[in-house]
């Protein structure tokens, strides 16, 4: 762990000299999704900014509460009875918010695409694999066959997918592609004849089916045992490197997190707490709560009595606190934490910690703080809020809305 | 709402150690709570407050007596006149009528949704629970009962024990036996795979405590629901068994008797059957609602939170 | 603390420790679960019978203030293994004893007695709390079921258990639903401690929580467990986890342990092929960064018709010859390491006879794995 004392770099409207020349393939800025509830308005996420760019595999990693999922979500409209604000929340410069329910029908499975944790309740018991994945194909490619409700009906009734047909050996080439033994025989096969991890490639061959360029994969592996999670986490890779499909995992798993993504986004309580590439979250890790949550895991080679736990629990999300809403468990919580959360830059290019111990009128080694200057300090926020900053989150700031 | 103070303010005074009546204050407190802030709720606890109290003191509250035919037969329904609902074809007061025929038919909806839950709901709990041969023992005789159209078995019963109030509750209750039974057991499969149950053994509980004190408490939910409905279902049995002439007693009054009386004066005076009629529908009616307000108080996620 | 609570440690810190190798704890010989699997009325009635061998002849022992860790991947058994110790299952054959006493047919009163010193915490925090009851009455059922404490006792007896486990004795009105995780699993343990048990099986007590969250609760049954001197058989999938907090690991692959060890060894010197592939998967926040090498591919077999011989052949990656298939190799000492005590660590693997050059040789891990 570096002990750098401070950062030298701020961020300001700059910062997108960090992020590649090229559009990235997703740009979110200030999403924020509201779930209103009988007990109030819960923020599930709340302001969260980021962006994945072509062929890259950004992870988001964050307890259960974090919103990691309903980020997912939102992105595709899938968010439901939730309100979806963002000032930017486009897909290769196409504004999903602008969009109605039959464009982003288009866009999920035709561009992006989405794998569950959870492969025996999103794969259907009574089809056979093949026939699943045959229906997406015909639904998002052109293979010339008949999709009329009839000839749909009558696949799935009466005759099946004719095995010479062009959408059936694709099916049969996809399950090939993430490496099921034996697929065309597979392919006649029923869910529940199948392993967790051969049901959970399955979900990836449909997920491939459309051709999609990216990939949204919500915690894929946590159902399955460690020798299978290596498996399919391999397999995602592959599809990476031979297809150049970009991918968002989502994780609780930090790490699975260091052994897959290049870049990662911590997330906690709605809210982003540190981003940066991945070597660099985990070599230089800044943010108080990324700290303790590398520290709180058991590591086969640490020799610990006791292991260093974030004491308290998730905050309410009806109830969140003001300003960083993990100061209530933090051991560095010092003044300033009541103030609106806004991004630092670290030295590394893309490392922004919403944390204010990197506030320039701040003096910390690394996690306690040794002086504050208030007035500096309460005017740097200021700036950073004021700046047109991609990745600051600011409370809404209404740019668009799902309806 | 005054009705739902008022059952508040009789409760709240003698609530110690979390208990009232020996109820559950919690329990008590979220039924008052569902009462009061949801319509349907309301409605329903009105409807089988004003339809039990009126059952229970029909003696005192009813104008006439039902049996005696003291007035001009066949006189339509007049809320200003001395018979509010008309008379029937005898000359009887169906206002009084209606009073009567609702303790009957209560009564015996009540009475026989009760017998067939309670040994319904005994035999699926064990069939779930034991599984096994236990399992197929008591499910394939319930599937044989099943196998019985209900009303064949209702008038085989009152054919050999005759007409009567016990036996026509029994009769009718038999025939729901059988749909208890499979709703509690499908429940209890389902409730035996949460580790609770297991939880409860670990602790050294004895199988029929956790049958009874774990297992029932959370099927609860889905049998009141089933327990309203069937209600107004037997309401209408012991109409049918009437309508048969094998009900309670061909002269004692009970909405299924007025109605079947009512059929011969349709065209003439409609309101002998038709009154019954609404009487039966606003009391199923009733009963329903209620059955779920009774359900959102079972269920302490909905509004136990502090 | 309560005073009672403070006698029964003093009592325990006399008792024998996992070294001293007087009468354990708690032991297991030829220990078997057999499920049957579902089927109908009818092939019931004809005997038609198929069989999950869910454990399929286990020997274990733990001593007094011992942790013993469970790992295998799912469907291994390991839960069942945990529930037919705590006779939560009746075992299909095989002897357990309990503090020198056989229980694997004990009934009744005995029964009674053996769940007041064996506790179970169980995966999933939420589905084993019953979500009908108050936590307060969850964690003080016991106290009534064994005659503990009742009225004011039992509520003062339950406030001392909540501040034990860290939850606030103002809570215990409270639902379940109304609890995060890692609080249900405190409420969870709580319940388990009331009766002062001698042993606590622990299945995936860590699982289903978060990652800070695990790490407090995996410190609250470390402290619990110096404090009381309990013993735990920890059942878990995590490797890491387990190493943290064994002090001897059994390693169960279908049914069957095959092997143990001080948890030292088993991961500086794993010897089975199985638990080297294990321990090749885990996922590592130190280390070098990128993908793991698996050698383990495929699933394990089915429970209901096990594999001839080892059971792991099917997908060994060290493989012999025609002898894995034939022979059942038994658990027998192995010597990994000069530090490795061979009367503690035994594996159950033909290579064990053989000659270890050839295994190197063929090994896709090389000689030594594991550190």
């Amino acid at each position: 762990m570096s002990s750098q004392p401070r950062p030298t770099q701020r961020a300001g409207p700059s910062v997108s000299t960090t992020v590649t020349e090229e559009p990235p393939l997703l740009a979110v800025d200030n999403l924020h999704t509201t779930f209103t509830t009988e007990r109030g308005d819960v923020p599930a996420v709340d302001g969260v900014s980021f962006a994945i760019n072509e062929g890259e595999v950004f992870g988001i990693v964050g307890e259960s509460g974090s919103g990691k999922s309903v980020t997912a979500l939102s992105l595709l409209g899938l968010a439901d009875g939730a309100t979806v604000t963002a000032d930017r929340l486009c897909f290769r410069d196409e504004d999903l918010l602008a969009k109605d329910e039959a464009a982003l029908r288009e866009i999920r499975g035709n561009d992006i695409s989405m794998i569950f944790q959870d492969p025996m309740s999103s794969l259907n018991p009574v089809m056979t694999v093949g026939e699943q994945i045959a229906e997406v194909v015909r639904h998002h490619g052109d293979v010339g066959e008949s999709q009329s409700l009839f000839a749909e009906l009558r696949r799935k009734y009466v005759t099946g997918t004719s095995e010479s047909s062009a959408s059936w050996q694709r099916a049969v080439e996809l399950l090939d592609t993430v490496g099921i033994p034996d697929p065309a025989d597979r392919a006649n096969e029923y869910p529940h004849q199948l392993s967790g991890g051969m049901k959970q490639r399955v979900m990836i061959a449909q997920a491939l089916a459309g051709d999609p360029d990216l990939i949204i994969a919500d915690e894929p592996t946590t159902a399955l045992d460690v020798t299978i999670e290596a498996q399919i986490l391999n397999e995602l890779l592959d599809l990476r490197d031979e297809f150049g499909v970009s991918i968002m995992l989502i994780t609780h798993d930090l790490a699975v997190v260091r052994e897959t993504c290049d870049r990662v986004a911590v997330m906690y309580a709605g809210e982003m707490m540190e981003t940066a590439d991945t070597r660099t979250l985990f070599e230089d890790p800044r943010h108080p709560y990324t700290r303790g949550l590398i520290d709180s895991i058991p590591r086969t080679d640490d020799d610990r009595e006791w292991l260093d736990a974030i004491e308290g629990n998730v905050p309410d999300p009806t109830a969140k606190p003001q300003g960083c809403p993990f100061r209530t468990r933090c051991d560095a919580a010092f003044s300033l934490c009541e103030e609106p959360l806004v991004a630092y830059s670290a030295e590394e290019p893309g490392h922004r910690t919403w944390c204010h111990l990197y506030n320039d009128a701040v003096a910390n080694d690394g996690d306690e703080v040794q002086r504050v200057d208030d007035a500096e300090a309460k005017q740097l926020i200021q700036e950073h809020e004021a700046s047109d900053d991609l990745v600051t989150p600011q409370r809404p700031n209404f740019g668009g809305e799902y309806r | 709402m005054s009705v739902s103070d008022l059952v508040e303010s009789a409760f709240s005074g003698s609530s110690e150690s979390g208990k009232t009546f020996g109820i559950r204050s919690d329990l008590l407190e979220r039924f008052i709570k569902t009462i009061r802030r949801d319509l349907r709720a309301k409605i329903g606890f009105l409807v089988v407050a004003l339809f039990g109290l009126s059952a229970i003191f029909a003696p005192m509250l009813a104008p006439y007596d039902p049996m005696s035919q003291q007035f001009p037969i066949l006189m339509p329904p007049d809320p200003l006149s001395a018979n509010p609902l008309g008379t029937d074809s005898f000359g009887r007061d169906l206002l009084s009528r209606l009073m009567y025929g609702a303790r009957i038919s209560l009564a015996v909806g009540l009475g026989a949704v009760t017998f067939g839950a309670v040994l319904g709901i005994l035999i699926g709990l064990f069939a779930g629970y034991y599984g096994g041969y236990i399992d197929d023992l008591l499910m394939r005789a319930v599937d044989v009962m099943w196998a019985f159209p209900w009303l064949l078995i209702a008038i085989m019963l009152v054919a050999i024990f005759g007409q009567g109030f016990w036996n026509v509750m029994v009769a009718i209750g038999f025939a729901y036996i059988d749909d208890f039974a499979r709703l509690a057991r499908g429940e209890v499969l389902a409730i035996r795979e949460e580790e609770y149950t297991m939880a409860a053994k670990s602790v050294g509980l004895e199988d029929y405590e956790i049958i009874f004190e774990e297992v029932f408490p959370n099927t609860v939910a889905p049998l009141i629901v089933q327990f309203t409905i069937f209600t107004a279902r037997a309401i209408l049995a012991e109409s049918t068994l009437s309508f048969l002439g094998l009900g309670v007693k061909p002269t004692t009054p009970t909405w299924g008797a007025l109605l079947g009386q009512g059929r011969g004066f349709i065209t003439q005076a409609w309101w002998i059957s038709i009154i019954p009629g609404i009487a039966i529908m606003v009391t199923v009616l009733g009963i329903n609602l209620f059955g779920d307000a009774l359900r959102d108080a079972f269920d302490v996620k909905e509004t136990g939170q502090t | 603390m309560s005073s009672q609570f403070e006698s029964s440690v003093t009592d325990t810190t006399g008792g024998q420790s996992a070294e001293s190798g007087g009468e354990p704890l708690l032991s297991a010989k030829g220990l078997k679960k057999h499920f049957p699997v579902e089927q109908s009325f009818l092939d019931r009635l004809f005997g038609d019978d198929e069989w999950v061998h869910a454990v399929d002849g286990v020997d274990l022992t733990l001593a007094e203030r011992e942790t013993l860790g469970v790992v295998g991947e799912s469907g291994c058994g390991k839960s069942t293994l945990g529930r037919t110790l705590s006779r939560l299952y009746e075992p299909t054959a095989g002897t357990i004893h309990f503090d020198g006493e056989e229980i694997s047919d004990a009934e009744g009163d005995r029964l009674k007695a053996l769940r007041k010193d064996v506790q179970v915490i169980f995966q999933d925090p939420l589905s084993s709390l019953n979500p009908r009851k108050t936590v307060g009455e969850i964690v003080g059922k016991p106290l009534a079921v064994h005659d503990i404490a009742t009225g004011e006792a039992k509520d003062e007896r339950v406030a001392e258990l909540f501040e034990e486990v860290g939850l606030s004795p103002d809570l215990r009105d409270r639902y379940p639903h109304e609890f995060s995780g890692g609080q249900r699993q405190r409420v969870g343990i709580a319940r388990a401690l009331a009766v002062e048990p001698k042993l606590i099986i622990a299945d995936e007590p860590v699982s289903a929580l978060d990652v800070s969250v695990q790490a407090q609760i995996i410190n609250l049954m470390k402290r619990l467990q110096q404090e009381y001197g309990l013993s735990y058989v920890f059942i878990a999938h995590d490797l890491s986890v387990v190493r943290h907090v064994s002090d001897r690991i059994a390693v169960m692959y279908l049914g069957k342990i095959v092997e143990e060890g001080p948890t030292h060894d088993i991961f500086e010197a794993p010897a089975h092929p199985y638990t080297k592939s294990l321990l090749a998967a885990i996922p590592s926040i130190t280390g070098e960064m990128g993908r793991r090498t698996v050698h383990l591919d495929g699933n394990p077999p089915s429970p209901i018709d096990p594999p001839s011989g080892c059971p792991f052949h099917t997908r060994c990656p060290e493989y012999i010859d025609e002898e894995c298939e034939a022979d059942e190799p038994a658990l027998q000492p192995v010597e990994q390491s000069a530090e490795s005590d061979p009367e503690r660590h035994r594996s159950a693997c033909h290579w064990n006879d053989r000659d270890e050059a050839d295994r190197a040789a063929q090994s896709p891990y090389g000689n030594d794995v594991g550190g």
